[in-house]
């Protein structure tokens, strides 16, 4: 051999291009599959496309170089100088889509991480945002049931209270007020309160205007006792609590306030102050009376004595006799205070019924009040129970209530007595009332002091309504007092003033 | 400012129009610029290779045989641009008369003597043992992440499935 043949090289130029061919095919086939499968893969895409260039740079090349043989060997390599710079020309068309695909790659890779990565910032906040939606609709449910469980109690609360709730609007007209309050009002719908200005439920004028002042000056008021207008005319004392009701700029838009009913308070009360105040009393009288009643015996007994003895000497005998005239009044007043502080003789007792005991004082007493034309008007009920007391002392009681009665009147007038039992039974009521001109309020509460009459100087003692109530508590009763009558029964019988006595069954008897 | 501009651009256009002279714009260039466009092409190709080789090496995206096969593809990819890019000029760089022989294909050969250039001619001459392995591991390589892939989704529909 002279030189290098060139053969070889031809030869595997021709196979080389057939592989290649084949080969980019295959790769391209590949690559494709590759994209079916992970259709959403960056690489794969891009190695499609690069299996694309390199198809296409195969066929270029490989077709040309294959084509070249068969065009020399042909015959024709005229042609093939001719078609030459095409075919080089793809060929270098190839590879700068191949270079610039693979420049790109990086930079879409790049691209693609940051979708990736704003896309898993995203999914990552979608799924925060989900889940905060979520707690959100939790908590909502949370707090909505914690709100309707709040209403429910507060509403409960406000329609079962035992006092009175109310709300009031700017210009003081109630807007909402509970069952207690319309019960307690006397109403019998919540709709004839509404609307109402609270001023009218205010007994007093003036007790409205310094609720409302302290209202509108502090901004709630506490404690303020007042009394409220009933629909029936009738007034409840109420302790009130309230305060100003203001919107988010502070401005006043309504009251709301909290009114207890103490009434019935006021009168246990009042009536355990008379009570302590007459044990009080009657412990002083007891003492008093106890320590005159000796010498006044002695005083009596000596005047009585020098009576005997005096004989002839008319201006002393006169003298002695005023001395033992205003000593048995002294004895009579001092016996009066020991009944009334329950230091007098012992109880006598029995079983009484109180009709007849009441009958045996108006016989006594019936006679002198025709004389001044005062008739008696008799209710008794008949079917009495009888109860355990000293018939005597309970004689003085109606006694005593009866005169006082008469007295009240002087002339021409009604005195009522009522008698009825107990709704349970267990104990008699008897109301002595008259048709007089009443008891005034300011001294209503002091009718039972001892020594307190209205009547002029030595006409009475004061201890009648004194010795009245030791005796009725002495049998485990009560007395009261109601000028004008709360009841209309007696209104209607023209009753201006009632006593009120309740005796139970066995008052005396258990002590 | 503006109305200045306006002014100026105006009187460039005026300029332009009204005082034509002989256009530059198109060029025809000589033969060798073909070579020189294939020959920068080659160099172009075998830099994307070599920066996409870096590339994956610095982020990998995968590991395993498949990578593995498309790093090698594109090193023969490499290799084979730069023996193109060396064939090609030293082709240039050879005499007609280098190669002789009738006109048939088969009996042409390199006469002595053997200089560099016609031993380098002759061993750059045979590229397709560059570039058809580079093509076998691109096509193994995608073999490999087809396989792959395909186990990836059978997994995935099993996992479904329980």
């Amino acid at each position: 051999m002279n030189g290098l043949p060139l053969a070889p090289i031809y030869i595997v130029d021709f196979f080389g291009s057939g592989s290649m061919i084949v080969l980019s095919f295959i790769a391209l086939y590949y690559s494709f599959r590759l994209t079916q499968l992970e259709s959403k893969s960056v690489i794969w895409t891009y190695l499609f496309w690069l299996c694309l260039g390199m198809v296409a740079f195969a066929l270029s090349r490989g077709i040309g170089h294959i084509l070249r043989f068969v065009l020399i060997l042909a015959g024709h390599g005229e042609i093939w100088k001719t078609l030459a710079p095409i075919s080089g020309s793809l060929n270098t068309m190839t590879f700068v889509s191949i270079t610039t695909l693979t420049f790109y790659y990086p930079n879409i890779r790049l691209v693609m991480d940051r979708v990736r990565e704003d896309a898993r910032r995203l999914a990552s906040a979608h799924a925060s945002l989900k889940e905060l939606n979520q707690t959100l609709e939790r908590r909502v449910e949370e707090r909505t049931q914690a709100l309707r469980l709040s209403e429910e109690k507060f509403r409960h609360l406000f329609e079962n209270s035992k006092d009175v709730i109310f709300f009031c609007d700017a210009d003081r007209q109630i807007r909402d007020i509970n069952e207690s309050g319309v019960d307690l009002l006397g109403y019998t719908k919540k709709e004839d309160l509404i609307g109402r200005p609270l001023s009218e439920l205010f007994a007093e004028e003036i007790n409205y205007q310094q609720f409302q002042q302290r209202l509108c000056s502090q901004g709630h008021v506490k404690d303020f006792e007042a009394d409220f207008r009933r629909l029936d005319g009738s007034t409840l004392t109420f302790i009130i609590s309230a305060d100003t009701i203001r919107d988010e700029k502070g401005k006043t838009v309504g009251w709301e306030g909290i009114a207890k009913d103490i009434t019935r308070f006021k009168q246990v009360m009042t009536q355990l102050m008379q009570s302590e105040k007459m044990a009080s009393v009657g412990q002083l009288a007891a003492g008093v009376a106890h320590e005159i009643n000796t010498p006044l015996g002695i005083i009596l007994g000596y005047t009585q004595l020098l009576q005997e003895e005096i004989e002839g000497n008319e201006e002393v005998r006169e003298t002695l006799m005023i001395i033992e005239k205003q000593t048995k009044v002294c004895k009579r007043i001092v016996a009066d205070l020991l009944k009334f502080s329950r230091e007098s003789v012992k109880n006598v007792i029995s079983e009484i019924d109180v009709n007849q005991c009441l009958e045996e004082v108006l016989s006594v007493t019936e006679h002198s009040l025709n004389m001044d034309r005062i008739y008696v008007h008799r209710s008794f009920a008949e079917s009495l129970p009888k109860i355990m007391g000293d018939a005597g002392k309970l004689q003085q009681v109606f006694l005593n209530l009866v005169t006082n009665a008469h007295q009240a009147m002087e002339k021409d007038g009604i005195i009522g007595i009522w008698t009825r039992p107990f709704p349970d039974g267990k104990g008699v009521e008897v109301i002595v009332g008259d048709s007089g001109p009443g008891i005034p309020p300011e001294i209503r509460r002091k009718i039972f002091d001892p020594f307190f009459t209205t009547k002029g100087v030595g006409k009475g003692t004061g201890l009648g309504l004194s010795v009245t109530f030791g005796i009725v508590r002495d049998h485990g009763g009560t007395i009261e007092v109601e000028s004008p009558p709360s009841s209309q029964e007696f209104v209607s019988a023209g009753m201006e003033t009632v006593f009120i006595v309740r005796l139970p069954v066995r008052g005396l008897e258990g002590g | 400012m503006c109305q200045h501009g306006l002014y100026i651009s105006i009187l460039l256009i005026v300029l332009f129009v009204a005082t034509p002279g002989s256009a530059l714009a198109l060029q025809t260039h000589g033969p060798p610029e073909g070579l020189y466009i294939h020959q920068i092409a080659h160099v172009f190709f075998a830099i994307a290779m070599i920066t996409l080789l870096i590339f994956l090496r610095i982020q990998p995206i995968g590991e395993g045989r498949g990578w593995h096969y498309f790093r090698i593809s594109l090193v023969f990819f490499f290799l084979w641009n730069v023996n193109a890019f060396i064939a090609h000029t030293v082709e240039s760089q050879l005499p007609e008369e280098a190669i002789l022989g009738s006109g048939h294909l088969f009996s042409q050969y390199l006469p002595p003597p053997f200089t560099a250039k016609k031993v380098l001619y002759y061993i750059a001459k045979f590229d397709h043992l560059l570039c058809v392995p580079a093509m076998v591991f691109l096509v193994l390589a995608l073999k490999t992440f087809c396989r792959e892939a395909e186990r990836k989704r059978e997994d995935a529909s099993r996992d479904a499935v329980a």
